[in-house]
């Protein structure tokens, strides 16, 4: 090893500064971009299109675009745990639209009382979440397989049991929960920032997250710790069912009704919030609240091109080059790091 | 040395096949508390085979594994960690993304209730307790909050060795510990397995750097064709002769002396 500290692959800035203690300038910087990189890159998106539409920073119109990213926000709190773990869910989108066709016909059909509905909204989340994580945990599928074959049942069973059409009908008290507004502030805001503590326990200081975290990067380590990994990957999918649940109670409550097929789509916005926000496809490395900004940065984005007379399937097309220039740079972030991590045990 | 009359480990006439092919031989093994034994060999001697059945890894096919005169049967790697037996795997046994005391303390966590109610993890004692311990082992990180993505190889070997001591293990089996390593840091390794020694821990250490085994070890068992050919204390013992059984599973004549022992 003894190797000259001078010696300096390619042409490394400001290597010398290691010896002080600190990181190389670059490894420095990105970093910060992990940690605050999804915060800057939001406040560039908003001032970019403020320039362009100054309309845009009206607090009315900013409160806007929080509604609007709530549903998306609530599924990358569940698709960062699910990532961060090494595995995906590519059926977040359309397990919503299932949980709230099966409350429907629960509540409008079968004479089921709302607050029963919206638990059995919950519950229908919950299994699809539990099968998820049962196949992936214990039948060893690979989890892109799993969820996609979910996405398509999900999606079948929604178009079957409501034939297609939205399901109208739920009370008039119910549409509070996506449009009403506590202390001039939009529920689903408010049900985010609940969701943001609850995260925020449940991957720093509990075990689900700290392990899935571990799983992400060497799950053989955290095996070999005695830790039942299967168990926490079957939690992971099942804490990524529950955001389902609270995410199709906001979205039917915002359309007061329940639509088979409003679901498509969420998927990838929620993998791009996630992915945004700093998560890494290759797992292990990801924050709920860079999720939870992705999610805003995403309805920025769709809010700006509305604002712009954009049709929406255009924004679409946007939404697609936005996931993949994400995982591209998330792709770069990777090759930095593991460039970086190369220059210091030469140095050591 | 002075060795207490049990020992820690104690294996009898271990046998293992693979189809035909015998890989162990009936192999005699004894290993006594804060002793270092170096097992020795050349590729395909049964090294492999003979720390992997001791780790759980492996079921031998015939002959016992005492553990304080206790026969045991180690079914997984499960087992064995439960009877104190701790293989060190670099590789294996840290997450990179996660800081140094998050992986010593990885599987079983430290928590404190706050408000008395809601479980959370007691990250300042676990730091706390990290440090002292990395403290104690003078083991060379500076930063329990670092992750190991950030930690030199030396650093990370020392680390994952501090954790398989912190989880009350009471034989160590180190398989190449140095292989990867600068002179500094394989001297901090070596420090560190003389540090562990003083602790009453057993340790089977594995190396084909004969240089490190002199060092470190108190007693050489030598393989080769799947049968323990010699026994040495390292003491008594050089290079030439090491390299000599090694290639050819005989002691020399030069120095009757030492197969008398």
């Amino acid at each position: 090893m003894q190797m000259n500290p001078t010696v300096n692959p390619r042409s490394a800035p400001a290597v010398p500064q290691y010896k002080l203690g600190g990181t190389p300038r670059s490894a420095q910087i990105w970093k910060l971009f992990e940690s605050l990189g999804p915060v800057i890159l939001l406040f560039v998106v908003v001032a970019v299109i403020a320039i362009i539409k100054p309309s845009f920073i009206l607090p009315a119109n900013l409160l806007t675009v929080g509604l609007q990213g709530s549903v998306n926000a609530v599924l990358s709190i569940g698709m960062t745990l699910v990532i961060v773990s090494g595995g995906i869910d590519l059926s977040v989108g359309t397990m919503m639209s299932l949980s709230m066709v099966v409350m429907a016909i629960c509540t409008n059909n079968l004479g089921i009382p709302m607050y029963g509905g919206m638990l059995i909204c919950v519950l229908v989340a919950l299994l699809g979440g539990a099968i998820n994580g049962l196949l992936i945990a214990y039948a060893n599928i690979p989890a892109f397989i799993t969820t996609l074959g979910m996405l398509g049942i999900a999606q079948g069973l929604a178009l079957k049991l409501s034939g297609g059409y939205s399901m109208y009908g739920f009370p008039d008290w119910y549409g509070f929960i996506g449009n009403g507004e506590l202390a001039g502030v939009p529920v689903p805001i408010w049900l985010v920032l609940v969701m943001m503590l609850i995260a925020y326990h449940l991957f720093n200081n509990r075990p689900l997250g700290r392990y899935a975290y571990g799983i992400g990067n060497n799950e053989e380590s955290v095996r070999r710790a005695g830790v039942d990994v299967r168990f926490i990957k079957l939690k992971v999918y099942l804490f990524s069912g529950c955001m389902v649940g609270l995410a199709s109670l906001i979205l039917s409550s915002r359309i007061n009704s329940a639509h088979p097929g409003i679901g498509v789509g969420y998927e990838l916005d929620a993998i791009a919030a996630a992915v945004i926000g700093g998560a890494s496809l290759a797992g292990g490395r990801g924050t709920f609240f860079g999720g939870v900004i992705g999610a805003a940065i995403m309805a920025s984005i769709r809010f700006a091109l509305n604002l712009g007379g954009i049709e929406p399937f255009l924004q679409q097309v946007v939404v697609g080059i936005v996931l993949i220039g994400a995982v591209y740079l998330d792709q770069v972030r990777l090759r930095q790091e593991e460039y970086w991590s190369k220059v210091r045990a030469r140095l050591e | 040395m002075e060795q207490p009359k049990c020992p820690l480990l104690s294996v009898r006439d271990i046998t293992k096949y693979f189809g035909g092919i015998r890989a162990l031989d009936r192999v005699n093994l004894d290993v006594y508390e804060g002793e270092v034994v170096a097992l020795l060999g050349d590729n395909g001697a049964g090294k492999s085979t003979l720390i992997k059945i001791l780790a759980g890894a492996y079921q031998p096919d015939e002959g016992e594994i005492r553990l304080d005169g206790k026969a045991m049967l180690f079914r997984t790697p499960r087992d064995a960690m439960e009877g104190g037996i701790h293989t060190v795997f670099q590789e294996l046994s840290l997450c990179d993304n996660l800081d140094v005391a998050a992986n010593l303390f990885l599987g079983s966590e430290l928590e404190k209730k706050v408000f008395n109610l809601v479980p959370w993890f007691d990250h300042f004692r676990m730091r706390q307790e990290a440090t002292t311990l990395l403290h104690d082992l003078a083991v060379d990180i500076p930063r329990v909050d670092r992750r190991v993505s950030e930690l030199s190889g030396g650093q990370r070997q020392a680390l994952a060795i501090s954790k398989a001591v912190r989880e009350k293990s009471r034989l160590l089996i180190m398989d190449e510990p140095t292989a990867a390593l600068g002179v500094a840091q394989t001297r901090k390794v070596l420090d560190l397995v003389h540090s562990l020694k003083t602790r009453n821990l057993a340790i089977i250490y594995i190396s084909h750097n004969l240089h490190d085994i002199l060092e470190v070890s108190d007693r050489c068992v030598v393989l080769k064709n799947g049968r323990k050919v010699a026994e040495l204390t390292t003491r008594e013992s050089d290079k030439e002769e090491l390299t000599s059984v090694i290639l050819t599973g005989e002691l020399t004549e030069a120095r009757p002396n030492q197969s008398t022992r």
